[in-house]
């Protein structure tokens, strides 16, 4: 199918300063599950935010459906992409519910109120994301994991056909990181939706996205299948760490060990 | 030959002690000054009034801010405001007299200027008597006793023509308005309010417990005052605008029989020789039937039930 | 604390079941006002009075009619209109502490009609415009000088806000001793607002313009509702967050320009009545737009009432009430802050 959202030869940076992101050729296909990987500072967070159009990118563009995301209004771009932060603070208190209809705004006209459509989407979204015995409980009283939960029913709501995940799992449990991932697949594989997860977790990107992509210093340094790309050589390349990848025994995907310093001489 | 009865008169002269003449001011304090003051800084814009009355123009060497009554006295050097005195400037000017009012003058102020040597006489009238008496007081501490007695028989024979003919007379209610926003009034406690009596009226606010009492429109309306005299403070269009504020309460006393008049504030709130005048434009427009003699026109504004008082140029 | 949290979402119904109610507690606290004073008036002649039947005094008639009657009125619309202002800064700083006063916007506008009426203009458009222009540059101020990451220590702003409020006053205190124009008012005018001698011709320029700002704002509460959970998250849910602050901010300060050349400085309205409908009412605008600007009216009735009638028959400024009232209240925030919203 065509190409969704992608951008070419993007670069960006902070006012003057040195480049956070530089000739970034990225794309985004339709069912797709894309994982990006890189240390801290490697630009992934300002990329999903350009990939949004919350930043605006000096070289380069982003397109999607091969129009320009400027030319998009904000709540028409929001029916399309939906993106959820690392971290969000909530100044004053909504109901986990209320939280998820936040993302019916742009389906909804300026003096119109939810109806039963909006109602029916958000409770599925939450049912999705295992949330729905927390709907009515404020959001500031959840856990970390809870409201990262919440905040991905959010961005269900928003019915995109792109979701933008900023380390979602980084406060879960392991059974919610695998249900997470789990729901992407479906989402993806079944659904058609695109999803880029920016991710930490090499060995969890490694196992479920379809493609990965590793930025070092604001440069994409390798893109591609897995296999390709979590490799010993990149690995190292990119995060300066010694390890050894091998394969995990029950999917081939690869994984990664570390090695633990030996004693001192 | 000279010269021994030059020295001898100096010894002899040298014996006596120097002669100051002590007098007690307003406040029971007694100031003593060695020969009458050449150099006299008034610390108050009415003090000022008071000694260009007397013809003590020229031995004024500095006067407040909004001293402008004679024109003259405005020229003269300024020491500040009466509320807020320029100490330095007055010590400055080297006077040998300077002359407060316990209203507004701060003590600490007199305090300085005393360390500084020069003798501060304090008045303190509380009433429009006190304030005749004060233009003799301050006549005779500056050695023209003769000039301050004329001028104050004058002023008291006046002041005695308008109370005969209002002592008794059947008194307005009047309120007297001397703000705008919010709306302020005076009590028993001042000199506006003996002002009301000799005028022959009866004070609205007399029993307030504040000398200066703020108080609400509901309740000037509620006591039905027969009288309502605003006291015009600065430009005139302003209090037209207030006087036509008054007459939407139909139903007033005071508005039914035309009776709200604008009063110029130089003629009642100064404790200077005006207040005269004040009294007897006040009178007239409480009861603008009476006369009494000597009397002189005052000037109207054309319209019908009230009675506008233009500037007046003090008493002769 | 209540907390109340609702099992299906807002519903139109909801909000219109509320505002009637609300409505209801306005008129009442308007009649019981039209009552107080220092003349007496009871119910009964109160009705006589509107009926036409019955006989009152022309005096009292007079008092109620015309005094009390466009006083109680300006008193409503004021209050209405601080309230729903401070809500609006509310969501749109994302501050809980966030007002009017407070935050130096009211000084500004304050400052404004000084100058507008210094410059001789009139009091039915040209000194609420000067007004109006003043209230902007106080927030663009308020904006500049305490902007810092968002969502982190928005104490910072209120600080701005603390010296912006400084600076206009003090420049206010400058004209009043300068100018010496009596048209200035007193200076307790501008520090503590005055509703004594309203008129109604004042409550007819509010009105209308109230009205337009209002509706306005109430067609961005749910964009509020986003704004509150962070700029950028707003932004990704498809909110035209400037467009949204700019119209918001326009409409705000179109209505505080009015309401303090009308009625000098009153202030922590927008602080206590906001937040005393978020406590019982939860976060949604669109329930607590009407909810804070009709608690506001009615809020401001009563402290009205209180002012004319406690030291009767001397008056005090109604600002001297709702900040001796206000000030304990925001202390009583500063302190529970932390522990009643989350952050993390």
């Amino acid at each position: 199918m065509g190409r969704f959202l992608r951008t070419q030869g993007m670069g960006y940076r902070f006012g003057q300063e040195i480049w956070a992101l530089r000739e970034i050729d990225l794309e985004i296909r339709p069912g797709e599950f894309l994982g990006v990987l890189g240390p801290n500072g490697s630009g992934k967070s300002t990329l999903l935010k350009i990939l949004d159009g919350i930043l605006v990118p000096q070289e380069g563009e982003v397109r999607l459906n091969n129009r320009p995301l400027t030319t998009y209004h904000r709540a028409d771009l929001a029916k399309e992409v939906a993106m959820v932060a690392q971290e969000t603070h909530f100044r004053f208190s909504f109901s986990a519910l209320e939280v998820v209809l936040m993302g019916r705004f742009p389906h909804l006209g300026r003096f119109q109120f939810e109806g039963q459509h909006d109602l029916s989407v958000a409770y599925k979204a939450l049912e999705d994301t295992h949330c729905l015995h927390l709907a009515q409980r404020p959001i500031h009283k959840l856990s970390g994991g809870e409201k990262q939960r919440v905040l991905l029913a959010r961005a269900l709501a928003q019915e995109p056909r792109v979701i933008l995940l900023d380390e979602p799992t980084s406060f879960l449990d392991l059974k919610y990181k695998k249900e997470i991932f789990d729901l992407i697949v479906v989402l993806t594989h079944h659904k058609g939706l695109s999803v880029l997860v920016v991710s930490h977790d090499i060995d969890l990107a490694a196992q479920y996205c379809d493609r990965v992509v590793m930025l070092r210093e604001g440069r994409i340094y390798a893109q591609g299948l897995p296999e390709d790309v979590v490799t010993v050589q990149n690995i190292d390349a990119v995060y300066s760490c010694p390890v050894i990848v091998d394969r995990n025994p029950a999917t081939g995907a690869p994984r990664v060990n570390l090695l633990r310093a030996g004693p001192p001489n | 030959m000279f010269i021994s009865i030059a020295v001898g008169i100096s010894l002899l002269l040298s014996v006596f002690p120097s002669m100051g003449a002590s007098f007690q001011d307003g406040l029971g304090r007694e100031v003593i000054l060695e020969s009458p003051p050449r150099r006299i800084i008034p610390l108050a814009p009415s003090l000022t009034e008071i000694l260009y009355y007397l013809g003590l123009g020229d031995r004024v060497v500095g006067v407040t801010r909004f001293s402008y009554f004679p024109p003259e006295a405005a020229e003269k050097p300024k020491i500040g405001s009466y509320v807020n005195l320029n100490t330095e400037k007055i010590i400055t000017l080297n006077p040998d007299l300077a002359i407060g009012t316990v209203d507004g003058n701060r003590q600490g102020v007199v305090e300085l200027l005393e360390q500084a040597g020069i003798p501060v006489y304090i008045v303190n009238p509380r009433k429009v008597r006190d304030v005749i008496d004060t233009v003799f007081d301050i006549g005779a501490l500056c050695g023209v006793k003769e000039r301050a007695h004329q001028l104050s028989s004058h002023l008291n024979g006046r002041l005695q023509a308008v109370s005969e003919q209002t002592g008794h007379v059947k008194r307005p209610l009047v309120f007297l308005q001397i703000n705008v926003k919010p709306i302020i009034t005076v009590n028993r406690d001042t000199l506006h309010h003996d002002l009301i009596r000799l005028a022959g009226g009866k004070n609205l606010a007399a029993d307030e417990p504040v000398a200066y009492p703020r108080i609400s429109l509901e309740e000037v309306i509620r006591r039905k005052p027969q009288v309502i005299l605003i006291s015009s403070m600065e430009r005139g269009g302003e209090f037209a605008r207030v006087r036509k504020q008054w007459l939407r309460w139909s139903s007033l006393p005071a508005v039914k029989n035309g009776r709200v008049h604008l009063i110029n504030s130089d003629l009642i709130d100064r404790a200077s020789p005006r207040i005269v005048t004040g009294l007897e434009a006040m009178a007239k427009a409480l009861h603008p039937n009476i006369s009494w003699p000597g009397e002189r026109p005052l000037e109207g504004d054309g319209d019908t039930g009230a009675l506008m008082v233009k500037r007046h140029s003090g008493a002769e | 604390m209540i907390q109340s949290i609702f099992i299906s979402p807002l519903r139109p119904m909801r909000v219109i079941r509320i505002s009637l109610a609300l409505v209801l507690l306005v008129f009442l606290t308007f009649l019981f006002s039209l009552l107080l004073g220092t003349a007496e008036i009871s119910l009964g002649n109160l009705w006589g009075l509107v009926t036409g039947s019955g006989h009152v005094e022309e005096t009292v008639k007079m008092i109620v009619l015309k005094i009390r009657l466009p006083r109680i009125i300006l008193a409503g619309l004021v209050g209405f209109s601080l309230s729903l202002a401070g809500l609006v800064f509310q969501g749109l700083l994302r501050n809980p502490l966030a007002d009017p006063f407070v935050l130096g916007i009211s000084s500004g506008a304050a400052f404004g009609a000084v100058i507008g009426i210094v410059l001789g203009l009139g009091f039915r458009f040209g000194v609420p415009a000067t007004a109006f222009a003043g209230a902007l540059v106080a927030i663009y101020l308020v904006m500049t000088v305490g902007r810092r990451d968002m969502g982190l220590e928005s104490s910072t702003i209120l600080l701005a806000g603390v010296i912006i409020n400084a600076f206009f006053t003090a420049i206010i205190m400058f004209f009043i001793a300068t100018a010496a124009d009596n048209r200035l008012h007193t200076m307790l005018f501008w520090l503590y607002g005055d509703l004594s001698q309203s008129r109604f011709s004042e409550s007819a320029v509010i009105a209308p313009v109230l009205l337009v700002a209002s509706i306005t704002l109430y067609g961005f509460s749910r964009h509020l509702n986003l704004i509150t959970a962070g700029e950028e998250t707003a932004l990704q849910l498809g909110v035209d967050v400037e467009k949204a602050k700019l119209i918001c901010f326009l409409a705000v300060s179109l209505i505080i320009g009015l309401v303090v050349a009308f009625s000098g400085l009153i202030g922590f309205v927008g602080l206590i009545v906001p937040h005393l409908g978020r406590m019982i009412y939860g976060s949604d605008h669109r329930l607590l737009m009407p909810v804070s600007a009709l608690g506001g009216a009615a809020f401001l009735i009563a402290a009205d009432t209180l002012a004319r009638t406690v030291i009767s028959p001397s008056e005090l400024p109604v600002g001297v009430i709702t900040a001796f009232l206000g000030a304990p209240f925001f202390v009583y925030l500063l302190k529970t802050r932390g522990s009643q919203w989350g952050g993390s």
